[in-house]
């Protein structure tokens, strides 16, 4: 008997720390933690204590007692990971964590409140045993960033994350400020004259381009923006997409990519029962999409998407998957991620299509040279890999190639990188430069948009880590004894529709009952005028 | 005064040691990695005989217990109102000055607490007698009361003892009943059966059936065939149920124990009116459901029920417990493999010792405040904070507490701590400046978890198998460390009045009485008997003793091959002495040697039963308690932490949720005759609706607290919920179970501020 890690999981490892027998893999710094789909639970070693499900932040681990298709793939998974790599007996490697070290008195404020931010602020109060005080600040009047805004409607268990968030913001040396943006109501001197540093978790809000021809063209979008519509992120309010094609082409093949495509096909009913927003939900209804193509430039065992995410597409109610015979072959794999990809590609390879059911046709080997079209996408050519090239005719282009990070406003900027230049977090003035004191990045601002929810965690570790030996060897400047106060003086004046814990609380209340009657985990609210009232009496205290 | 020198034991240096896990009932096989003196692995052991190769977090986590920074090494003595570091004479010093007056004045006035821990350990087992005897008071207090006595009462009025109780046999059953029991989850409790989840696997494997009652779908219930979600405090009705049913279809038949029963008839008769379709509304479950499990559990070639902590701390906890030994008797259960089984405990005890109390060992007196019956030489818990905050002859005036944690343990925690720190004298034997000790006036600090020797001689009556085991002390005693019998044994010299009296010769005393009773069982004189134990000396004499003179010892010679200390030292994964066999009519030790499965104390409490099931129907909240896989009541939250606490949040089914407009993640808060909590609201179909549910040993807050990880993670404490006004009528068993609550928005964000 052994517990299994499904779908799900987010790869922070709170797992690993409290397995009492070290049978999960890989561990911060183990090879390959960094880049790991998921980790996994040797079932060979497993003592079935469960102590790992009670700890994981997204309800990812199960016992194998009747495990569902989901939880039996993950037992396959672990199964071949650890065929191909066996736990060695051996002392238990795993890093121990240092006492707490503090010199005492410590502020800090953490500009962003998603995963990063999250995970700096949970580092912050482990090292310090909670001897420090964090204004927590935010852009958007709720707070989870892409826990909220990136994660999709029908991940449910991932957006379980966000109950571990919750119990952060409720700790007392945390304040929240939502509703307040770094540079328009409080520059980052500001803030860090109010504290002795600011870490600054802000993520990356722009995406990547492709280069080619037509990519502005009326129905190409950055697959970023139907992301955030469909979660209802007050940026896109008003925003609204086209679905009146039978065709949609997804350029790369990520696991965002895989989201979209998801999302697109779907049955809206089930998609009803999710906290997807509700202007996306009655334009899904009447989309006419029944096809979407995720095309990517390489072959499967190199493709972008992780196969946890990849198996999960397959189990879509009313959506069948599809990969072209001549596509499903990959090149020589090496890497375990690799080969199991490539195999599961594989099976889906041969399927006869279904008139019946929606379809996801997973294309490889396919390089975007063109968007085609005049007044609107007709179109996109791929080159392929004989030299030849294909028109995948569609009315509608997501391109789902990366997010890129966008200069912060009051900190240097490394262009090449499209991330803030700094040194284990420390910001720097360039690329090889000097430290710029007291302002720390973390997350995908600082390493680039890479990782899943769980790498912030060590990203965040090795950033509190210089922020608190900075500060213990005196290299941070005290703010005023007033800085609290003057902090709250400041934002009173500038920025009267500031949030707060209570104001989020009543959003979150809000929300969370306005999803009762549709069997929805919540139904968001998704304008910022409509967020600023629910928030109510509340905002601005708290 | 100068504390003697412990005996020179080998230090471990490197290498793998054999220790029995300490923790919990299920008594685990690990094996310990030592650098030095730090443990640095802790792996079960695939050869143990019992538990092969099972064990959980909780007893892989041992080396972090014993390497918690936090864990307290010198004494403390508090001065002008706060707690300093002392040496152990200067502690001893203060106990001197502070604790024998009181004796002396009126031995009823020291009250002592002995918390779980001290039952799975041999210094407080073979020792606390002597400090008890010393000090000569009423006015015990352990955990007991709170979780196993209303099936401690009912054992000791059919089988004659209190430790003496059926067990189980699940490796052997065909159907298990299983009635407010997560042994998935807890490991199982008043039975040793190390890897309890992978023996109900195995008995699902053979073709048995697992049937579940309890009101949240457990992990237990998730594996089960059937899973019952009951009402909380339900189970006796359901009993009862369940016995009219077997009556009415003519399958009650008594077995081999038939001849030993005496008042059969007369339960069936009480049990007549509670049919199925009377009690299902009560129970909440379905009188078909009720009636199907009569007749498969009937029908079963073996089948066995056994009830746990959820039906003992609850409103009719003696009458569900009763039932439990009813059914399995009438059903011709008892004493037969795959049914209700007895242990032969291999270093002995009271069922295999001849004799037994000349009368039931309940209500020979009664406590001072309230008039609770004494049960098996204690008294409810739930009268220790009265017994101190109530002026007048014999009112407490000092309190001993071992290894445990009344202001987290105890319901009624507010007024619990108040009289912590109101009593005269406080005196804690513990690891931890934790929710009690930190009132304390002294605090003993306990050694490292391998500093002694172990072997389980109550739990041992609880063993699945008959197997003997015993684990060797590992390492000395670090400088500065004193054991916990040399502490125990100084403080009863001091009680004494002969504060300079030796711990050899207190000892020597201890080992006097111990070689007598081993001297009498095998026949032999005392001095022969200490003769051949010697040269031991402290709890190794005294395991010698009980194991030579056990059922099966060596008889100190008089059986060659029999037990000894020498050969368990010599067998560190154990000795395997083979199933449990039948064992009536030896075991019992009731007056008449016979079962009289209807005692009017029992029967006596049926109207009160059946009056509840003519009771309007509850509309309210009941809360009922949760296990957790990495706690163990309030102590390891510190050496095992959490993240968050989000582990302790309320549990409640969404309907209950919507009805009252709750939404999860939210604080919510919880109200109760004697107080409030605010904690999460977890949101899951996996508890039945009209119930919720917390854990319980949560709620690390307050000034004084040496626990940083714990009261980072501080959680909520349910004690502040639980009246220790409302008990089990029969024995005052605390009702955890079934507290009416009502639950509303907390109106507050922060939880640290509405906890202040």
């Amino acid at each position: 008997m052994t517990h299994v890690i499904t779908r799900s999981c987010c790869n922070d490892a709170a797992c690993v720390e409290v397995c009492p027998v070290d049978c999960i893999r890989p561990r911060p710094g183990d090879p390959g933690f960094g880049s790991a789909e998921t980790l996994y639970i040797d079932p060979s070693t497993c003592i079935d204590c469960g102590a790992c499900a009670d700890v994981c932040p997204v309800g990812a681990i199960v016992t194998d007692r009747g495990l569902d298709d989901e939880g039996r793939t993950g037992l396959a998974l672990a199964q071949s990971w650890f065929a191909q790599a066996p736990v060695a007996p051996g002392p238990d490697r795993r890093p121990v964590r240092s006492a707490p070290r503090t010199r005492g008195g410590l502020r800090v404020a953490v500009v962003g409140t998603g995963p990063s931010g999250f995970y700096a602020v949970q580092e912050l109060l482990e090292r310090t045993a909670g001897d420090v005080q964090v204004s927590l600040l935010d852009r958007l009047p709720v707070p989870g960033g892409l826990v909220r805004y990136g994660v999709a409607p029908d991940h449910g268990a991932t957006k379980g994350f966000g109950d571990g968030m919750e119990r952060l913001l409720r700790r007392p040396q945390v304040r929240l400020h939502l509703n307040v943006e770094v540079g328009a109501h409080v520059s980052a001197a500001e803030l860090l004259d109010g504290h002795d540093a600011v870490v600054h978790a802000v993520g990356a809000a722009g995406e990547r381009r492709l280069g080619i021809p037509g990519e502005d063209l009326p129905g190409s979008h950055p697959a970023r923006d139907l992301v955030a519509w469909y979660n209802g992120h007050p940026d896109l309010d008003g925003r609204d997409f086209a679905l009146d094609t039978e065709r949609a082409v997804v350029i790369g093949n990520g696991n965002v990519a895989l989201d979209v495509a998801r999302i697109l096909v779907s049955d809206p009913a089930d998609l009803a029962t999710t906290d997807l927003a509700l202007p996306a939900l009655q334009t899904l209804r009447r989309s006419r999409i029944r096809e979407v193509h995720v095309v990517g430039r390489r072959d499967p065992a190199r493709a972008a998407f992780s196969t946890p995410e990849l198996l999960g597409l397959d189990r879509v109610r009313g959506v069948q998957v599809l990969v072209p015979g001549g596509e499903a072959v990959s090149g020589p794999t090496t890497g375990f991620a690799d080969g199991a990809r490539s195999g599961i590609v594989a099976g889906f390879a041969g399927r006869v299509p279904d008139p019946a059911r929606r379809r996801i046709v997973l294309r490889f080997g396919r390089a975007p040279r063109e968007i085609l079209g005049g007044d609107a996408v007709r179109a996109v050519r791929f080159g392929t890999p004989d030299g030849g090239v294909e028109d995948v005719e569609c009315g509608l282009v997501l391109r789902a190639v990366g997010y890129r990070g966008t200069p912060v406003a009051g900190l240097p900027f490394d262009h090449a990188r499209a991330a803030v230049p700094h040194e284990a977090g420390r910001v720097l003035t360039g690329p090889g430069g000097r430290v710029v004191p007291g302002h720390y990045v973390t997350g995908w601002i600082k390493r680039g948009p890479s990782g899943v929810i769980g790498t912030n965690r060590t990203c965040a570790g090795e950033t509190v880590g210089s922020l608190l030996a900075d500060h213990a060897a005196g290299r941070l400047t005290e703010p005023a004894p007033s800085a609290a106060d003057d902090l709250d003086r400041l934002l009173r004046a500038r920025r009267p529709e500031r949030v707060g814990l209570e104001g989020w609380r009543a959003i979150d209340r809000a929300e969370r009952l306005g999803g009762r009657p549709a069997g929805a985990p919540r139904r968001k609210i998704v304008t910022i005028d409509g967020l600023i009232a629910a928030a109510g009496a509340g905002a601005g205290d708290g | 005064m100068s504390h003697v020198e412990p005996a020179v034991l080998p230090v471990a240096r490197t290498g793998s040691h054999h220790r029995i896990c300490p923790l919990c009932e299920a008594t685990c096989g690990l094996l310990v990695e030592f650098d030095g003196r730090v443990a640095r692995s802790v792996r079960p052991n695939p050869d143990d005989v019992f538990s092969r190769g099972h064990a959980c977090a909780k007893g892989l986590g041992l080396a972090r217990v014993d390497g918690d920074p936090d864990r307290l090494t010198v004494p403390l003595v508090r001065r002008d109102g706060r707690l300093e570091e002392a040496s152990w004479d200067e502690a001893f010093a203060e106990i001197g000055r502070r604790l024998p007056p009181l004796v002396a004045a009126d031995p009823q006035s020291v009250a002592v607490y002995t918390g779980n821990p001290a039952a799975h350990h041999l210094d407080h087992t073979l020792y606390l007698p002597a400090l008890l005897g010393a000090i000569g008071s009423r006015n015990l207090f352990s955990p007991a009361s709170m979780d196993t006595w209303p099936k401690n009462l009912v054992t000791v009025l059919l089988y004659g003892t209190g430790l003496g109780m059926s067990l189980p046999d699940i490796d052997r059953t065909d159907h298990l009943l299983l009635l407010g029991s997560n042994p998935v989850v807890s490991n199982g409790s008043t039975v040793c059966a190390p890897g309890f989840a992978r023996r109900l696997d195995d008995l699902r494997a053979r073709g048995g059936t697992l049937t579940v009652v309890d009101p949240a779908r457990t992990r237990t219930a998730e594996i089960a065939d059937r899973h019952l979600a009951i009402r909380p405090g339900t189970d006796a009705h359901l009993l009862m149920a369940l016995l009219s049913v077997i009556d009415a279809e003519g399958l009650v038949d008594p077995g081999p124990a038939g001849p030993l029963v005496d008042g059969l008839d007369e339960v069936l008769a009480l049990a007549r009116p509670f049919t199925p379709e009377r009690v299902a509304p009560v129970c909440g479950v379905g009188a078909a459901a009720i009636r199907d499990l009569a007749s498969t559990f009937a029908a079963a070639r073996a089948a066995v029920a056994h009830s746990r902590i959820g039906t003992c701390t609850q409103e009719y906890g003696s009458l569900a417990n009763w039932l439990v030994e009813v059914l399995n008797i009438a059903t011709g259960r008892l004493d037969v493999p795959g049914g209700a089984m007895f242990a032969t405990p291999p270093a002995g005890g009271p069922t295999t010792w001849p004799g037994g109390p000349a009368r039931p060992q309940f209500d020979r007196w009664r406590s001072r405040v309230r008039g609770i019956p004494e049960t098996l030489g204690e008294l409810s818990v739930a009268c220790l904070a009265e017994e101190i905050l109530t002026p007048g002859p014999g009112q407490v005036r000092a309190l001993i507490t071992i290894a445990g944690n009344p202001a987290r343990s105890v319901p009624g925690s507010a007024s619990v701590e108040r009289a912590l720190r109101e009593v005269g004298f406080l005196l804690c034997l513990d690891g931890y400046l934790n929710e009690t000790t930190r009132h304390a006036d002294v605090v003993l600090p306990a050694p490292g978890m391998f500093a002694h020797g172990h072997m389980d001689l109550t739990l041992n009556h609880f063993q699945l198998r008959n197997v003997a085991r015993y684990s060797p002390p590992v390492l000395t005693p670090a400088p500065g460390e004193l054991p916990e019998w040399h502490q125990v044994l100084r403080i009863a010299a001091i009680v004494r009045g002969v504060p300079e009296l030796p711990v050899a010769a207190m000892d020597d005393e201890v080992a006097d009485q111990a070689a007598r009773r081993a001297a009498r069982l095998c026949g032999l004189g005392q001095d022969e008997v200490l003769a051949a134990v010697s040269p031991r000396r402290g709890p190794e004499r005294l395991v010698d003793l009980r194991v030579r003179s056990g059922p099966f010892g060596d008889r100190f010679g008089a059986e060659p091959g029999g037990l000894t200390l020498a050969t368990l030292e010599a067998a560190p994964d154990g000795v395997d002495l083979g199933p449990l066999e039948p064992r009536l009519p030896d075991v019992l030790r009731t007056p008449d040697r016979r079962i009289d499965v209807a005692p009017g104390l029992l029967t006596g409490d049926v109207p009160r039963l059946w009056a509840s099931t003519r009771a309007a129907p509850d509309t309210g909240l009941r809360l009922i308690n949760r296990r957790q896989h990495r706690g163990m009541n309030s102590w390891l939250h510190n050496a095992l932490p959490y993240r968050d606490d989000g582990a302790g949040g309320l549990m409640m089914h969404p309907d209950d949720a919507d009805r009252l407009g709750l939404v999860p993640g939210e604080l919510v808060r919880v109200e109760a005759g004697p107080g409030e909590v605010v904690v999460e609201l977890r949101v899951s179909s996996d508890i039945r609706p009209g119930v919720v549910s917390l854990p319980h040993g949560w709620g690390h807050t307050g000034d004084g607290l040496r626990m940083s990880r714990a009261t980072a993670a501080p959680g909520a404490n349910v004690n502040l919920l639980v009246d220790d006004r409302s008990l089990e009528p029969l024995t005052g068993t605390p009702v955890f179970n079934g507290v009416p609550v009502t639950v509303r928005p907390a109106g507050t964000t922060v939880a640290e501020e509405a906890r202040r």
